[in-house]
């Protein structure tokens, strides 16, 4: 140990701070200050993985892993979300902040720090529906930018784009109202191709009832 | 809807094939010795099938496996096949033998048609989910099947051999269809199957459990770009298609399947025909459905700008119910191609501006639809494929001068 008392002291700092984020005690500061060491500080991650280590293990002897299967994990994520295109940015919410901050920012006793987290889990969730969208609307993005399929909720949600001769191409987004009438126009096209699936060999029986909402019989 | 089903397969055939396969994939299971089943079985037809007859035959000297395939009544085609039993697995890095495939295929199919089971199937198109409750019975002679949507409208598929009613409680209306012919299997009769292993790579995955039972997976993987990935679990026991997914570079883009099943249940033929006996003085509509080509019609393909490996099924003539404010029939061409694994549907009708509005690409799941308005005609490619496949169909469409 040739480093500095100051430096040391720091360290130690720190990794009471991470101790205690490990716990659930950290206070909002700290765990600011904790996440700044883990993210700069190669040994405050080591450290980090210790803490949970020792935890794990003492929980149970089957959660002790090698500590490099967590950083190839966490180096695979970091590398996917960075290849991650944003192409929506999400809408500024509305309503007004969440009640103030209670004095722990997280907790393994629950409730008390739940309304923290209220804000960056509905932010997650309306990135999980970004993505959501994405995933449906992807196939047809040929690498330019894709629309957001519209807030149409309901039993069938469709996007719908241009084309032109070059290919398809996207336009802007549709309101919920348009995104409907273009599925209930495409509805009876939808059930006569399906009822002529029937000879598909992967097929789940049932198949043609799928669009039930959208299609009626002949009044 | 398929009808019923008069393959008389011999089980044990393609159960040995799979079996083997799995054991391969997880040389932790011990690999069961089957019994091959030399004679084989043909299968008294209801009256009026509109399928007449098919035989399998196995041979364990051969190693042949024989298909002829008695099609429509009146038609009397014949389509005999030789096709290669499964021959021993070849650790090929590009997958599966097509022999293999064709196993799966034959097992998977024979399941569907004999096997007894209740069930809830959920679709998921990851921005919506419906369920339906389906129950199928064949009791060596008739295949009766409903199909209840537990979802949005209420309305009730019954199919009893090859007619299919839909009831429409609400409405006191009751659909009747004939279920199409073709639908026995014909990737399997009209010879469409020996292009399948050209088009998907079988990979025999690592069993999983599906709906409370223990499911082998597949994945049919596209060669191509005009295709997406299939991922098939059907119930290690029976051979009872499980789950469906469809996949685009390894992401779902729908999903269908058991939430539950009972397999192996008895019969309940009541369930269908008080069904029936329900919707007693519904009004009954018969969509009328006129089989035509689409060069009588006066239509042409360049084969040239097709999807490899797509093949012309059937062209139709149909009326369209057509909702909203132009409500009413649209009378539409429709033309169906299948590439063994899935199809595409290309409409075609006279372009109406009240109507046509709406000119481009949606998306539901995995099923695509491209509407393009050319000349004085629209057209409506419908698929679960890739939109540049579709793209591809509406532009090889050519009107015959």
């Amino acid at each position: 140990m040739s480093q500095p008392d100051s430096d040391r002291s720091s360290t130690d700092a720190s990794r009471r701070i991470l101790s205690a984020l490990a716990d659930g005690d950290a206070t909002d500061g700290e765990a600011a200050r904790a996440f700044q060491a883990w993210r700069d500080d190669p040994d405050a991650r080591a450290a980090w993985h210790s803490y949970q280590l020792i935890g794990d293990v003492l929980r149970s002897e089957d959660l002790a892993v090698e500590p490099r299967a967590d950083e190839a994990f966490l180096v695979a994520l970091r590398a996917r979300l960075a290849a991650e295109p944003v192409v929506l940015a999400p809408q500024a919410r509305a309503e007004a902040p969440a009640a103030a901050a209670p004095a722990v920012a997280n907790g393994a006793v629950g409730a008390r720090s739940r309304a923290r987290w209220q804000g960056p889990m509905a932010m997650a969730a309306g990135f999980l529906v970004v993505i959501g969208g994405l995933n449906v609307l992807r196939p047809f993005g040929h690498g330019a930018d894709t629309v957001a399929a519209g807030a149409a909720s309901g039993p069938l949600m469709a996007a719908t784009t241009a084309v032109n001769n070059s290919g398809v191409v996207p336009v802007s987004q549709q309101t919920p109202a348009q995104t409907k009438a273009a599925a209930d126009q495409l509805a009876p096209y939808l059930a006569a191709h399906r009822q002529s699936a029937m000879n598909a060999p992967f097929q789940m029986p049932g198949n043609d009832l799928r669009n039930v909402n959208l299609v009626q019989p002949a009044q | 809807m398929a009808p019923v089903l008069s393959l008389g397969l011999p089980l044990r055939a393609p159960a040995l094939g799979a079996r083997r396969v799995l054991a391969r994939v997880t040389p932790a299971r011990p690999a069961r010795l089957v019994p091959v089943r030399l004679a084989a079985r043909r299968r008294l037809l209801p009256q009026g099938a509109a399928v007449r007859g098919a035989l399998l035959r196995m041979s364990r000297f051969s190693g042949a496996l024989v298909c002829a395939a008695a099609l429509t009544a009146g038609s009397a085609r014949v389509l005999a096949q030789s096709l290669k039993a499964p021959a021993p697995p070849q650790s090929t890095p590009s997958g599966e033998t097509a022999g293999d495939l064709r196993a799966w295929l034959v097992r998977i199919h024979d399941a569907a048609v004999r096997s007894n089971y209740v069930g809830t199937i959920v679709n998921s198109t990851g921005t919506s989910v419906v369920s339906s409750r389906v129950g199928h019975y064949f009791d060596g002679r008739n295949t009766l099947e409903r199909v209840d949507a537990l979802d949005g409208e209420p309305r009730s598929m019954l199919r009893i051999n090859d007619e299919e009613r839909t009831l429409w409680p609400r409405y006191r209306v009751a659909v009747i269809e004939p279920a199409d012919p073709r639908a026995a299997f014909p990737a399997l009769v009209s010879g469409n199957e020996k292009h399948i292993p050209d088009l998907y790579e079988l990979h025999v995955q690592p069993a999983q459990r599906i709906a409370g039972h223990d499911a082998d997976r597949l994945l049919l993987k596209a060669r191509d770009d005009s295709r997406f990935d299939h991922v098939i679990w059907a119930d290690h026991a029976t051979g009872l298609l499980l789950r469906v997914d469809v996949q685009l570079a390894g992401r779902t883009l729908e999903s269908s399947g058991f939430s539950d099943v009972n397999i192996g249940v008895k019969p309940d033929s009541a369930a269908i025909y008080n069904e029936l006996h329900r919707a007693d003085g519904f009004r009954i509509v018969r969509p009328a459905i006129e089989h035509t080509k689409l060069d009588a019609e006066g239509w042409t393909m360049q084969p040239a700008m097709l999807p490899p490996g797509f093949m012309a099924l059937d062209c139709v003539r149909r009326a369209l119910d057509v909702p909203g404010d132009a409500a009413g029939q649209a009378k539409v061409l429709q033309a169906i191609w299948s590439d063994g694994i899935t199809h595409v549907s290309l409409f075609i009708e006279p372009f109406q501006p009240q109507r046509h509005r709406s000119e481009g690409l949606t998306v539901i799941g995995a099923t695509h639809t491209l509407t393009r308005h050319v000349n004085d005609m629209w057209l409506t490619a419908v698929g679960d494929v890739p939109p540049a496949a579709l793209d591809q169909f509406v532009r090889a469409l050519e009107h015959k001068s």
